[in-house]
């Protein structure tokens, strides 16, 4: 049958055969197909580490600080000792509302610290096991709830030192873990996460994070196999390095673990540019329930507080003020209570908080020459209320 | 050799002259053409796991020749191929492709309108005359129906001003 397509088509191309070579060589291509999809992966591999390590350089330095245990004034024996008494006053004194609000305004967060690493700026600690330490901080833990919400069934024992109470400790908490709600206690380095965004990120986010990771992979595999198309095989290869670097990069969260990080992250959210890093101290540290407080001596005069709130990784900051007044006050919500954290010098003996309309006063002693943070619990009936600082000798401070 | 590099041998035995005639048709450069020919080869032997038999390996291979020549035409580096010969034949200024075309026999100005068809037009076409392909068969490898086939073919020939009578097709 006479087509003029078909011969004009096969007399042009008559001399064009797909050579053997050729056919030789597609043989191997087909049995080698690894190896040749091995130097692009290979290729966005070194990519993408070469864009992490040069985030990495390029990053900003985290503020160098030391904290030293040298000179730590008390030891963890008597601040512990002189802890339990307090409890027990409580204990043996029903409706002694002051004893009570005195006992919940101190954090037991720097003593549990202390016991927990065995040296601390603020205590020395004597030479405990594991489960002593783990004994002792879980019986702060409990003895805070037990004042909050006394249970006059459990039985407590007179203990007169420290070892013995160190012994009794695991018997007790028998007795109080049954009858308050078990919170598991953390170390500080059961806490820490290391300082990658992929171990801050929620579940979903990682979910999430992989699935938009697993669909940009199959299209840059798909264009390769395909049209190769380098344009758009580009873009892909830079969302999947941006995903990476995401997931891969630093947290820009400060998280406060312990009293390093605590000042580390503290120092830099103090906007003032006299501040020396290197001059810097921790003053006071304490944590109420939800949310963690820095007392930071700035040098030159100027103290900060700095504040973390809890979420599901630790305490992450959420504000600081500074200056050069040696009181500071705030607000915690959720508990709800007042804040007040004094520098070393302050010379306030007393702190009272007035309700304007009944008068009804809630009075917290404070040491006048130490730094320290408290915390007063304001009840729902403190609709208004007004903070009254009195000194050594009595007198009301303005 | 396994059973699918027995097939595929089979395949370029039979296949790989007319395949590489058939993508030259598209892209117009041999060693293009045989780079696309050797993509269509690999393809296929990658897809034999999945191909169940259901159309004869002479129209899975056309499909996927097809498709390869397809996925050439809208990448990145044909474009930018092109790009850079229509540059430099603008700076030819002694001869047009009009005027070589005149030059050439009638035969040559037939193939050479064929390879410059609009693509939608030049599938049906090589298939049907070149490939041997059936139109249900040019239908099943171009995913198109039957009577758009047949139009695109009609359309393609008047293109090329040929006139034929061919499997009960008659063209005006």
């Amino acid at each position: 049958m006479h087509d003029p397509i078909r011969n004009a088509l096969k007399e042009a191309y008559k001399e064009r055969v797909f050579s053997e070579d050729k056919k030789q060589e597609t043989l191997e291509k087909v049995n080698n197909k690894n190896k040749a999809w091995l130097p692009f992966s290979v290729t966005v591999i070194v990519t993408c580490c070469v864009l992490i390590l040069t985030f990495w350089l390029v990053r900003e330095p985290i503020t160098e600080v030391v904290i030293s245990s040298e000179q730590a004034p008390h030891t963890v024996e008597d601040i512990y000792m002189e802890r339990w008494h307090e409890f027990m006053t409580i204990v043996e004194n029903e409706r002694n509302e002051q004893a009570t609000l005195t006992y919940l305004a101190k954090s037991d967060w720097l003593l549990q610290r202390a016991i927990e690493s065995g040296h601390s700026v603020f205590y020395s600690a004597p030479t405990l096991t594991d489960e002593e330490k783990r004994s002792l901080i879980e019986l702060l833990h409990y003895m805070y709830q037990w004042v909050e919400r006394p249970n006059r069934l459990i039985d407590f024992p007179q203990v007169e030192t420290f070892d013995e109470l160190t012994k009794q400790a695991p018997q007790l908490l028998g007795h109080l873990r049954g009858k308050y709600k078990k919170q598991p206690i953390l170390t500080v380095e059961e806490q820490k996460a290391p300082k990658l965004r992929l171990f801050y990120m929620k579940p979903e986010e990682i979910i999430s994070t992989l699935v938009f990771f697993g669909i940009f992979a199959l299209l840059l595999y798909s264009n390769w196999t395909s049209k190769r198309n380098y344009f758009f095989a580009a873009i892909q290869v830079g969302v999947l390095c941006s995903i990476l670097l995401v997931m891969f990069m630093p947290s820009s969260e400060k998280y406060a673990f312990d009293e390093t990080t605590l000042l580390q992250q503290s120092i830099p959210t103090f906007d003032e540019p006299t501040i020396d890093p290197t001059v810097a101290k921790l003053s006071s540290a304490s944590t109420f329930g939800d949310v963690r407080f820095a007392l930071v001596d700035l040098g030159n005069g100027i103290h900060g507080l700095a504040k973390f709130y809890k979420n599901h990784i630790g305490y992450a900051w959420s504000g600081s003020q500074w200056g050069r007044q040696k009181i500071f006050t705030d607000w915690v919500q959720g508990v709800p209570g007042q804040v007040i954290a004094v520098q070393q010098g302050h010379g306030v003996s007393r702190i009272d908080l007035v309700e304007e309309q009944t008068k009804r006063i809630l009075s917290i002693a404070l040491d006048p020459d130490e730094a320290a943070i408290y915390f007063i619990g304001v009840p729902e009936d403190f609709r208004s209320y007004q903070m009254l600082y009195y000194s050594k000798d009595g007198v009301r401070m303005h | 050799m396994n059973d699918r590099d027995r097939l595929l041998t089979e395949a370029m035995d039979t296949y790989s002259a007319y395949l590489l005639q058939l993508i030259y048709t598209y892209v117009r450069d041999w060693q293009t053409a045989e780079d696309l020919t050797q993509e269509t080869f690999i393809r296929y032997y990658r897809s034999l796991a999945k191909f169940r038999g259901d159309a004869s390996v002479k129209t899975f291979i056309y499909r996927i020749a097809v498709n390869v020549c397809h996925d050439y035409l809208a990448s990145w580096k044909n474009k930018k191929i092109y790009v850079s010969e229509l540059f430099q034949k603008l700076l030819k200024t002694n001869a047009t492709p009009e005027t070589e075309l005149v030059h050439k026999d009638e035969q040559q100005q037939l193939v050479s309108a064929i390879e410059h068809l609009p693509t939608k037009y030049k599938d049906p076409l090589v298939l049907f005359h070149f490939a041997e392909l059936s139109l249900e068969e040019v239908s099943q490898v171009l995913a198109l129906p039957l009577n758009t086939v047949k139009t695109r073919l009609r359309r393609a020939r008047q293109m090329l001003g040929v006139t034929l009578i061919e499997g009960g097709e008659v063209d005006a």
